[in-house]
């Protein structure tokens, strides 16, 4: 199976996946695709970590492994399709800029991480490769945050970095003891359930989702 | 035998197209016309008359000839069978692509030439398709090229390895998408319709009848097979032959035959599952593909394999 | 140890269950005042050595205890200020008893969140307790959003934030345990107690890199400029009794978990790498807030970023560093707890007077309620620096430690920005107390009788009077037991 794995680079494909991922965001127009997106992001990512687990036979990353898939594949996903469901705000994302540029602006980023963490700086624990793609992730969704109008694409775009960062955290140190595992997935688990209601008592409260509407604090 | 096996492209490659449109059909419940059937179309234009108009010029008559041949070029490119390079220093993928230029470039001046509106619009909207689709099957076939240091795709063929890499995978799904693009099929166009609203490569041979058109038809379908080949021979480079004996060859060539029944597959459930977007939106799905072939480039320099 | 964590949680339950709003109010302040008591004795004993539970999994030392002690006294301020402040609210129909159980189970939530934060020992700990409180927070900023749009759009900016900068502390608390893991292998790779002991022998290069993330990360939550902008929304939209919490401890847990990894870091890096960004990141809070207190007509946002300010001035004693400077910050981190959630509470009964929270529409506030204007004016003294107030001490402390430093730019802009706050502060608070209310207003004064004797008002002016007796007496002298207390957390934290 170990063998396997390194043959067929079983890891660089998975991590690859979640870039693509990150990155088809920019293309989508629905929220629904973006949970879907966001669906396959976490089970990739969950995938990740127990193939390392595998690799390194370590117990507390099998743990991880099914602790992600519980939270970030199965309850977050189920959860999100509740709020876009009680939204109704099925369609666009309405960006502030076309897809296409956004795409492309994307793929510069993802160029510019790999260009300036080319070397690494970091001989990271199973593939020198992974933290490139976790830094370029989290950039990616940065930017879907910052050029998206409606609520839920910035929960979503934190949602992804959260995923960036854990995958970052892995291929730095094959993940943190397992209790702090548990608290971390926790509290993002709860952030994530508390920006949803926020969401929608921002449609409720102001008539639509446009987070356009929320300019009346500001100075 | 690697001088000729152009020839199996050439006279093909109407095949491959009946195939398509038979599968295509069984896909989606019909009955459809014979595999044949393309043959027999191209049988009944040349023995009919032509109608040209009077206002072309020169353009219009050379067109066909210079598309035809330069399919022929690109036919002669690619290694069909055999990795034995056929004609030397040819075969290299950025002629491949200066030829299919070269054939696009005539096509639109003879959509422009007749001087209808559908032809105009048709070499418009092509040449806007083109500068998306064409640096992104130069960048999908870059990484290729780089993996295997050459830009001649039989050495690309012949050195492929066994094992795939992420950036290969990535290339590969851009590459195909610059096929459908390339090909006229049906997210972007639709080849088995003359609506006037959508059409692209249709509507800049929309003047053209006879054997004329005839010869557009089998260049297109000839391009169309050039294209396969090319895929096949970059991102699955099994069983073809590596010298020019006998058992090499005929083993070749069911797999090769198997592989492009395999693409044509592909053809028919990308266009019996997708529908036609509206030209507003294809920028956004071929800037997506781009996207994949800019990453797959970035991803190999990054990971070096 | 333990039963620190615990009191709280089961403050919050029994204020969620119980029906009667007036009963939760008063057991909400029964809870915090078990929880002070039940606290005491291990904060003292922290000061003098540290102190661990639960196999190590919390620890504290001086300056853990030190920050405690500040989140108790402020809690039972808060607890106190609340029974008449939703009494209030409850009687002009704000909000009901759902929101009051809400209110007082969250409040106690929260509290929970910040002792957990000084309590722990291992850095990943402290990250969870540091996001737990954004979460816990955004609700109680957002409560009641049915009746307040606005308020929704705080919390919402609010969590978005802090949740993303937080994201980065958490990056950069990954990287640290990576580079702990390589030096002494995964067991306790996180716990300060034990990173402080390998400190030197850290990666100087990564550990770069995570102070980076981190100081980004928990700056956000310190409201550190320029990623401050959740803050004044959150605090003008907050209940009164929240934006004091906000204010007063959120921060300064926020700053905390900072100070916590400057220690760690700078053993490694040497102090001009860390200090140096502490002061570009303290001058430009202190200067974004000085332009925006000028400016500003809403006194609760004057408020929130003369916040920034002092987090500003914080941020810049700790980077100065030094014993002097260090001193001056944790000074201040006390003066300004004191100050400005006496603001706050302030500013809560005069919002509920005059129904605005804009500058130009409230006047004569020392003349037509005395008290209350007294303590406003004191507050308002203390936080623009006047001395001899508490604030102008340990900002002319850090100011100090600057000038022996020979940081000569650095000090005169201190000096210039403070000088604009000084001014700011003055005017805006001036316009509000000086001066007649205005005909309507008068009116709407007369109308509203003074209600009779009422044990919760005289609960929330108590210690508004206690506070504002010890910001003036905090200006005179510095009492012996808190100079004592700072003196050891200075040395806690290895500044020679």
């Amino acid at each position: 199976m170990k063998t396997w794995i390194e043959a067929f680079s079983v890891i660089d494909f998975i991590s690859v996946g979640i870039l693509l991922t990150a990155v088809t965001l920019n293309a989508f127009k629905s929220i629904e695709s973006y949970v879907k997106a966001y669906t396959i992001n976490s089970w990739l990512l969950s995938g990740l970590i127990a193939v390392v687990a595998l690799l390194a036979g370590e117990t507390h990353l099998y743990i991880a492994a099914l602790l992600t898939l519980a939270t970030k594949g199965i309850i977050i996903p189920l959860f999100l399709r509740r709020i876009v469901r009680q939204m109704r705000v099925t369609h666009e994302v309405q960006p502030y800029i076309s897809n296409s540029l956004s795409l492309a602006i994307s793929g510069i980023l993802v160029a510019v991480v790999y260009a300036s963490l080319k070397d690494g700086i970091f001989v990271t624990g199973f593939s020198k490769n992974v933290l490139q793609i976790s830094i370029a992730v989290i950039l990616i969704s940065l930017f879907i945050m910052i050029t998206r109008k409606k609520a839920l694409t910035l929960v979503m775009g934190l949602l992804f970095m959260e995923n960036g960062l854990f995958l970052a955290g892995f291929s730095l140190t094959f993940g943190m003891p397992t209790i702090i595992e548990l608290g971390v997935l926790f509290d993002m688990l709860m952030g994530v359930i508390i920006l949803g209601i926020f969401a929608v008592q921002i449609k409720r409260a102001f008539a639509s989702a446009d987070l356009d509407n929320l300019t009346v604090l500001k100075g | 035998m690697e001088y000729f096996q152009f020839l199996i492209i050439i006279i093909f490659s109407p095949l491959v197209n009946g195939v398509v449109k038979k599968l295509k059909a069984t896909m989606q419940g019909r009955q459809g016309p014979g595999v044949l059937q393309a043959y027999y179309d191209l049988m009944r234009l040349f023995k009919k008359d032509m109608v040209i108009s009077t206002v072309t010029s020169w353009v219009f008559k050379a067109t066909p000839f210079i598309v035809y041949v330069a399919s022929i070029i690109a036919a002669m490119l690619v290694p069909v069978l055999t990795v034995r390079p056929a004609y030397g220093v040819m075969g290299d993928v950025i002629a491949l692509i200066a030829v299919f230029a070269l054939a696009r470039f005539f096509m639109a001046l003879a959509g422009l030439d007749a001087g209808t509106a559908f032809g105009g619009e048709g070499s418009s909207r092509e040449m806007t398709v083109a500068i998306l689709v064409e640096p992104m099957m130069m960048l999908a076939l870059f990484t290729a090229a780089i993996a295997t240091g050459s830009t001649n795709i039989a050495s690309i063929a012949a050195a492929h390895g066994s094992g795939y890499s992420p950036s290969h995978l990535l290339a590969l799904s851009a590459f195909m998408v610059a096929i459908v693009a390339e090909t006229g099929r049906v997210p972007v166009d639709n080849p088995d319709t003359h609506l006037e609203l959508t059409m692209i490569h249709e509507g800049m041979i929309l003047e053209y009848s006879g054997r004329y058109l005839a010869l557009m038809e089998w260049a297109h379908a000839i391009k169309q097979m050039v294209l396969f080949t090319l895929a096949v021979d970059i991102f699955f480079p099994f069983g073809i032959a590596r010298d020019a004996g006998v058992e090499g060859l005929a083993l070749s060539l069911g797999v090769y035959g198997m592989k492009m029944f395999g693409m044509a597959f592909l053809m028919a459930a990308v266009e019996s599952t997708r529908a036609k977007v509206r030209f507003f939106q294809l920028p956004s799905i071929l800037g997506g593909a781009f996207v994949l072939a800019f990453l797959s480039l970035v991803t190999h320099i990054m990971m070096g394999k | 140890m333990i039963a620190i964590l615990i009191i709280p949680i089961v403050t919050a339950v029994a204020c969620y269950l119980l029906k009667n709003p007036r009963v939760i109010g008063y057991v909400s302040l029964a809870g915090v005042a078990a929880l002070a008591v039940y606290a005491y004795p291990t904060i003292a004993a922290s000061l003098s050595g540290p102190v661990s539970a639960a196999e190590g999994a919390f620890s504290m030392d001086a300056l853990s205890g030190y920050i405690m002690a500040i989140v108790l006294f402020l809690s039972l301020a808060s607890a106190m200020y609340s029974i008449s402040y939703l009494e209030h609210e409850l009687e002009t129909g704000l909000t009901d008893l759902r929101g009051v159980r809400r209110y007082y189970g969250l409040l106690h939530l929260f509290i929970f969140t910040m002792l957990l934060v000084t309590m722990a020992d291992n850095l990943a700990i402290m990250w969870i307790g540091i996001e737990a409180t954004t979460i816990v927070s955004a609700l109680l900023i957002g409560l009641g959003f049915h009746k307040r749009p606005l308020a929704v759009e705080a919390a919402w900016k609010y969590i978005i934030l802090c949740t993303v900068g937080i994201t980065f502390a958490l990056l950069g608390t990954f990287i640290t345990y990576y580079a702990s893991t390589a030096v002494m292998g995964t067991e306790g790779a996180l716990n300060w107690t034990k990173l402080k002991t390998i400190a030197p022998r850290l990666n100087p290069e990564t550990m770069k890199l995570a102070f980076i993330f981190v100081l980004v990360g928990y700056g956000t939550k310190a409201g550190l400029a320029p990623v401050h902008n959740w803050l004044p929304d959150a605090h003008s939209q907050a209940p009164s009794p929240i934006s004091a919490l906000l204010s007063g401890i959120l921060l300064n847990t926020a700053f905390y978990g900072i100070m916590r990894f400057v220690s760690i870091v700078e053993p490694s890096t040497g102090n001009a790498f860390t200090g140096n960004l502490l002061i570009i990141f303290g001058l430009i809070s202190v200067g974004i807030a000085a332009i925006f207190i000028l400016v500003q007509e809403n006194y609760k946002r004057l408020l929130a970023y003369s916040s920034i300010e002092h987090m500003g001035i914080i941020s810049l004693g700790v980077g100065i560093g030094g014993p002097i400077g260090i001193y001056g910050a944790l000074l201040h981190i006390l003066n300004h707890a004191l100050s400005k959630p006496l603001m706050f509470f302030a500013s809560g009964k005069i919002q509920s007077r005059f129904g605005s929270q804009n500058i130009a529409n409230v006047t004569g506030v020392l003349s037509s309620m005395p008290l209350l204007g007294a303590l406003t004016f004191i507050g308002a003294l203390s936080l623009s620096g006047t001395p001899p107030f508490n604030i102008f001490v340990s900002e002319f402390t850090v100011l100090k430690a600057g000038v022996d430093k020979g940081l000569w730019l650095v000090t005169a802009l201190f000096l210039f920005f403070v000088v604009i706050v000084f001014y700011g502060v003055l005017s805006g608070f001036g316009k509000m107390l000086f001066g007649k209310p205005d005909e309507a207003m008068r009116e709407r004064l007369a109308h509203h009788h003074a209600p009779g004797f009422n044990f919760g008002t005289m609960l929330g002016n108590g210690i508004m009077i206690f506070m504002a007796l010890s910001v003036i007496v905090m200006g005179l002298k510095v009492p012996g037991f808190i100079d004592d207390t700072i003196r050891t957390c200075v040395q806690v934290l290895g500044v020679k």
